[in-house]
This record gives structure tokens, sequence and C-alpha cells, in this order.
């Protein structure tokens, strides 16, 4: 540990010995870069302020920037020596999202030191508006939000829908949407899905939000902002680059960031009517049910039974208030915390809300519960409505004397156990069970390496099969080239099968060029023997063979067209099979 | 899929191969043996039960009950050092028997010194779970834990659902910590050994060597750990960061 610890220490103190003697620091400076100076709203800008000639430096001071959100990228630092003078720097990153189209100027950033103040040059960056054709005819992606109802009542669920459409993988997706003027609740997980639109498909992320307006009045739920990666993949060269090129192994691909907007929507809320509002209204707003359960229908005098009051319905059901049931002259009543279950159904915000009551019958009898009321607001038939239990009633019978006791004496302590004597102290005994006494030993470590290693290889061979299919499915070149010799092959045997002597060498011809036309990834079959030579001598195939394709390719033409039989059908076949052998060869 | 059926197949076959369970065969010859030991501990006869267990052990047999049921003969024999010392044995290869616990504790408190030795270099706040898995379990965590990890991975290559991408993170986030816990553990045992005192009392040297300064006495049954072994003493260490030389026939490592 000591070495390891030694060689951590000279590790770290490496870079300050090098500092040390003959390098001396650079002046200090600031300058300012950006990324692009012509973007769209969509865009954003990366804004590099790098300070130089200071290895700690304080953070830069920004210039105003109303037209643009700000947001840090990081900061990176670095430091070269370079014939003994020492080059340090700080670069701030800073992402600039335009909040309007116009041409703008970023102010210089400015460094103040010891009283001296460092400035960048001011840089002039211009904001072009996304054109209507572009944005409805070739988007990456775009975002869209629309709410349920657009005049609900104050306490009226109201179900927002966000949408993201992408037609390539987006990463660090972040989504900022503000509800100033709501109650929100989220209506369970976000789900993804296919459509297409103007010809283009596109994958959607769609989640959707319960919000609850608070007040009367017209509000605007803001545009909502998304930042996101788009993935931009390279295609794959190798038989393994798309294996590679996973996200899960990050590999080859490109990023650009992209922040979309949708459009505000502005909504009026409506007040709940003054005329014909219970007493015990509590802002309940939807459609509800309320039912009531006594546990026990008989009951002794100082015993406990439960009386359950369930709500249950759509809406802001976390405002359901139920009061206890007014029975204090025959019961002790003790409340229980109401238990909220929210759910989702139809894409709406439902749920049920228990109340418990513990009631301790005073005396026996029998005993009325009298009915729960609770109001609540139905927009949909723009009134207020009552609900009311049935009434319950408890048979409660005289308590035997010890049950009174316990009533009475509830409070008392069960008696605690005596004092237990020890009198002596032993070990505990052996361990008999036979089954237990086999050997633990580890032994070698081959057994525990394969064990590791062989799902590893397993995987590097199933991910190696699964890239191959892929690629099959995808690259029409490969999966022509791949199955040419199989198609070839079996058309030969076919043709061999049938007897057909017929233009016997025109169709050996056609089976011929299918395949070279599959292996080269050409299109049709028109292609003399001259151009097939050339063809496959541009794919690097060995001088003998492409002189092999092209001399059956003429001698076919020889028996086609002159008429001239100089083989029989079965050394044409024969040869047939063996040029094609011989083109399969080449990798 | 049928090639990919058939490449799984392969490498569950050759697993197979590989991965043997100790059979009941390696065990024929030794549990007569110890039924008889503990037939022999069970009517008093502690010497003879005693021969039998180390014969065993000496045999190449490990077991942690086995260790247990020699740490009790031991203390039966008033020997409390062997005693200790193969209780510590077994803590290492059934670390959550309680019996053993139970008799560990009661075995230290009848030592002049009652030191336990609980050698670790790690923070037990952070990896506080480091002692109650034996190394075996943990190799075998890895196994499977390693093995669904790769299936998971294959089965989210092929199938690209949220689930198993969860399922794929959850399981390497499992088997790293599986992996560091049982790097921790087999750096524990094979640095920091455990050691118990086995002779009635020692004198704690400043060196290698009879003639050296005593820096303190330990009593038969005091836990250490050991950090260095040289020229038939060891280098040994107190949880109280007391250290020293001990004869090493006077001490036996756990």
């Amino acid at each position: 540990m000591g070495r390891i610890g030694l060689a951590i220490f000279l590790t770290a103190c490496l870079p300050g010995l090098c500092f040390t003697g003959a390098a001396w620091p650079a002046p200090v400076g600031i300058t300012a870069t950006v990324d692009q100076t012509r973007v769209t709203p969509e865009d954003s800008i990366l804004l590099s302020v790098m300070v130089s000639g200071l290895q700690n430096a304080p953070p830069p001071r920004l210039p105003p920037l109303p037209d643009f959100r700000v947001q840090s990228a990081g900061s990176s630092s670095s430091v070269q020596i370079v014939n003994g003078h020492m080059n340090m720097s700080v670069t701030h990153n800073y992402r600039l999202t335009p909040k309007a189209a116009g041409t703008f100027t970023i102010g210089p950033v400015t460094l103040e030191l010891a009283g001296t103040v460092y400035a960048s040059d001011p840089i002039r960056v211009t904001v072009e508006k996304t054109s209507s054709a572009q944005a409805a005819r070739d988007v990456p992606a775009f975002a869209e939000t629309s709410v349920s109802n657009r005049t609900p009542y104050v306490n009226e669920q109201v179900i927002l829908t966000f949408k993201l459409y992408r037609r390539v993988n987006a990463q660090n997706i972040n989504l900022e949407i503000s509800y100033d003027a709501f109650r929100k609740a989220e209506l369970g997980k976000a789900r993804e899905y296919s459509r297409v639109i103007n010809g283009q498909s596109y994958q959607v992320y769609e989640s959707s939000t319960a919000l609850f307006p608070i007040r009367p009045g017209p509000v605007e739920i803001p545009a909502a902002v998304v930042d996101l990666d788009l993935v931009y993949r390279k295609s794959p060269r190798g038989p393994f680059d798309s294996f590679f090129s996973d996200p899960f192994f990050s590999g080859r691909s490109t990023l650009r960031h992209k922040t979309l907007k949708t459009k505000p929507i502005r909504m009026e809320v409506l007040a709940l009517p003054e005329e014909g509002k219970p007493k015990n209204f509590a802002n309940l707003v939807g459609r509800f049910q309320l039912s009531a359960t006594l546990g026990k229908q008989s009951v002794e005098a100082g015993g406990t039974t439960t009386l359950t009051l369930t709500v249950s319905g759509t809406g802001n059901i976390q405002d359901a208030e139920v009061a206890a049931p007014a029975v204090r002259e025959n019961f002790k009543v003790y409340p229980d915390r109401p238990q909220l279950q929210k759910s989702t159904a139809g894409n709406k915000l439902s749920g049920t809300k228990t109340f418990k009551f513990a009631l301790v019958p005073l005396q026996a009898g029998t005993v009325r519960i009298p009915p729960s009321t609770l109001s609540y607001f139905d927009p949909q038939k723009h009134r207020y409505v009552i609900l009311k239990t049935k009434p319950l009633s408890l048979t409660v019978t005289p308590a035997k004397d010890s049950e009174k006791l316990q009533v009475v004496d509830a409070g008392a302590a069960p008696g605690a156990p005596g004092d237990i004597k020890v009198l002596g102290r032993d070990i505990l005994p052996i361990h008999t069970v036979l089954r237990d006494f086999r050997n633990q030993k580890l032994g070698g470590a081959v057994p525990y390496l394969a064990g590791f290693f062989l799902p590893v290889a397993l995987f590097l061979g199933f991910a190696s099969y699964h890239s191959h299919r892929l690629r099959l499915r995808d690259d029409v070149a490969f999966s022509r080239a791949h199955h040419a010799y199989k198609k070839a092959k079996g058309k030969l045997d076919r043709l061999a099968a049938s007897g057909d002597s017929g233009d016997f060498a025109g169709q050996l011809s056609q089976i011929l060029r299918e395949y070279i036309g599959d292996k080269l990834n050409l299109q049709g079959t028109a292609f003399t023997a001259a151009e097939v030579a050339a063809k496959l001598e541009e794919k690097h195939y060995p001088e003998p063979q492409v002189l092999a394709a092209r001399n059956l390719l003429e001698k076919f033409e020889t028996h086609q067209y002159a008429h001239i039989q100089n083989a029989p059908p079965d050394q044409l076949l024969d040869e047939s099979l063996d040029v094609l052998q011989q083109l399969e060869k080449q990798p | 899929m049928k090639t990919a059926a058939k490449i799984l197949t392969a490498g569950l076959l050759l697993a197979a191969c590989f991965w043997t369970a100790p059979g009941l065969a390696e065990n024929e010859g030794v549990l007569p043996q110890i039924a008889r030991a503990n037939d022999l501990y069970l009517n008093k006869k502690y010497r003879q039960a005693a021969d039998i267990y180390e014969h065993l052990v000496n045999g190449g047999f490990e077991n942690g009950y086995l260790y247990y049921n020699l740490g009790n003969t031991y203390f039966r024999l008033h020997r409390p050092g062997q005693a200790i010392l193969n209780y510590t044995r077994a803590k290492k290869l059934v670390p959550r028997f309680e019996d053993l616990d139970a008799n560990l504790r009661y075995a230290v408190r009848q030592t002049e010194d009652k030191i336990l030795a609980t050698p670790t270099p790690f923070p037990k706040n952070i990896l506080f779970w480091l002692d109650d898995f034996s190394p075996r379990e943990y190799a075998l965590a890895i196994l499977a834990v390693n093995g669904l990890f790769w299936l998971t991975l294959m089965a989210w290559l092929y199938f690209r659902t949220n689930a198993l991408g969860v399922a794929r993170s959850v399981l390497l986030a499992v088997l790293l910590v599986t992996a560091i816990s049982a790097g921790a553990r087999f750096y524990t045992d094979s640095r920091y050994p455990a050691g118990v005192v086995l002779a009635k009392q020692i004198d704690v040297k400043s060196a290698q060597g009879a003639d050296n300064v005593t820096l303190f006495q330990l009593h038969e049954g005091a836990g250490v750990t050991i950090r260095d072994e040289e020229e038939g003493w060891y280098k040994i260490e107190l949880g109280d960061g007391k250290k020293g030389w001990a004869p090493k026939n006077a001490v036996g490592k756990g």
C-alpha cells in the first residue's frame, strides 16, 4: 500500500514538479468565440470564453444577453509548456438559445483582475426565422402541447398532453413547462409510438399531466421548452460497426443540440357558480361516489368497530374531505389518517380516498349511525351534487366485567416479566446436520474464470450474429451478395433437373449475370461480357477469375446467337458451377 | 433466432461442463467420519472427536460447521486458543451462523485478554455487508450476476425494450458492487489474516528474536491481525494499533 501511495503521490505531484524551474506563465488575456454565427431559434450557440495566463481564474462576467436563454455548459482547463513558456488557460462554455429572430451582438465578456479589466471582442450573430415551408417539410424533431378543455372550471381536471416528434434518436432530453396557475399531478408513464406525418416516419414521445386551475379568469400555459441532443449516426463500415456504434457503447455518432418550443396555450377558467353551492362544499370538482361500511354489526360496550367511508371517482380526489359522523353522544370517535390511492382511468386522474373512524360504543343498545354526506361540483352537468350514505345501525351488547375493566384501565401496563436468575453459562452444541458438511474449498481459479468469461464470449458471438442479421436486413447490397451463390446454385440445379435443352446457354448466361449482378449490387442483367469483366476488375477480382467469367459468358453468347454448339450442356453446367465457385471465393 | 438459441444452448452446456458442484462422491468417505466424531463428542469423548475432525481438516476438507464443531471440542478440552482459532476459521465459511457467533463471543469472554480480531482495512460503515458472506458465496454471486448481466444484454440487444434497458443497468450496478465487495473480501483475507494466540502466554517483541525488548504480553485466545511473516516470527497488530513480533509457533493463522 505504501508503494502505491507513493506512486499516487508522485503522479499527483508530477505536474507541479514540471511547472517549477525555467517555466514562466504567459500574459493574461480573454477571448470569446462562438461555434456558429447564423442560427435558427431552434438552434443554440456555444459561446466559449477562454481566459489564458491564469490557471485558477475567476469566472468571467458575461454581458447582458436579454435576447438569449443562457445555460452553463461546463468549463475546462489546460496547461502546456512549450520551450520553457507555460501556457495556462481556462475555457468557460455557455449555451445561448435565442428567444427571437434578428441580428444580435454579444457584447464583450469581461474579467476583472487586481483592478485591471480584460475584455473580449464583441460577436455579431444572426438568428433567422425558420420558414414554415421548411418546418413542415423537413425537421428532424418538433414538439407540441394540447389541452383537453380550454374553458374549464376552477379545480376541474384538464389534461395537458405534450408530444415530442423525432426522426432520429435523442439524448439528454430536458423538458421545461411552467404551470404557475395550476396544481398538477402526473398521469402515469409516458408512452412512445410511431406516426407518419407528410410521408415521414416520426417516433412520438407522449406524456400527459393533469392540471387543476387555481383561480378563475384568463390564464396561459407558456410555451414548453425542450432541450435535447439529436443523435446522428454514421453508417457502419465493417461487420462489427453497427454493433459497436450502439448507444450502449457510445459509438460513432454526432450530437446536435436543439431547443424546441411549443406554442403557448390560452385558456379561460370559469368560476364555480354561487347558486346552489352546498354548505359543506370543499372545492371538489369532478364525478365521485361515496360509500359507508361498518366493520362489525354487533359489538360489546367498550369494544371497537370501524366505520369506513370511501370516496372514489375522477377529479381532484386529493381534496375530498368527509367529516366524522355526529355520534359523540354514543361513541368515542378516533379518526384514522385518510388513505389516498391515485390511479389513471381513461387518461384522467382518478382514485379512492378512504376515511376510517374507530368507534368505541359507550353503552349497550341499538345505536343508529347517521348518514355521511359529500358534495362536489359536476362540470359536465354544470351543477352541484350532494352524495349521502345510507344510515347504519350497530347493536351494542353489555360488556363483561373483565372486559369492562380493560376498557376502564386501558392505560395499565402489562406486568413486567420477573428477573430470571442465570444459574450457569455454556457454549451452544455442535452442528449435526450432515447435509451441511460439504467441502467449501474454493478450488482452482480455472472453473471460476471460465464461468466468468463464458457469458462474455457468448455475448460477443451473439452480438456478432445479431449485427450480421441486421446488416442482412438493412444493407441491400450485402444481402444480395450474401445470397447470390445460393440463389444461383439453386437455379443451376433446377435447370439441370428440368433437362430443358432449349436455349440452355441463354438460361445459363442469365443465371451467371444475375449472380454477378447480385454480387456487385448491379441493377438488371443487360450487360456484355466485357462490361462484366470491367466491373469485376473494378472490384479487384483476380485476373484468372475475371477471364474465366468473361470467356464463359462469350461462349454462352456464341451458343445463343451463332447457334454453334461447341460443348455439351453438362459441360457448360460444370463450367458455370466452376466459375461461380471461383468468384465466390473472392471475399 | 434459431442460431441464437443454438449459441445459447451450446454456451449453457459448456458452462455445465465446467461447473460441477461438490458432489456426494466427494463427501462419501467424509460424512461417516463426521457422524462418528459427532457421536464421540456427544458421548464426551472429546479427545477422539478432535482427532477425527483434525484428520479431516488436515486432509484438505474445508467446512465451516466442521471448524465450528472442532472449536467446540477444543473448548471442552479447555484449550480456548485452539477453540477461538477454529471458530475464526469457521466464521469465514459460515458467516451468518448464529450459534457460532454466540460461542465465539463466549469463548473470547473466558480469555484473559478478551480481544477478538476483526481485521479489515475497509470502512465498515460503507461495506457493512463485507463479513456477512463467505468468499465462495461472493464468487458464486459474481458468476450468477455476471451471467445474468450478459444474458440481459443479449436480450436487450435483440428486443430493445425499456424494461431490459433498466434491468441491464441495474445488473451492471449490482455486478460492480458484488465485484468490489468480493475484491475487498479476498484482499482482506489474503493481506490481513486473523491470528489467535495458542500459547498460555507470549511476549510480543520489538523485532524478530527472543533477545529484543518485550513490548507487551498476550495470553491464550487473544485475537490479533497478522501483518507480516519473517524467520519464524509473525508481525502482529492489535485493534488499538499496538504492533510487535510474536513467535510463529505460538500464534495460529485463521
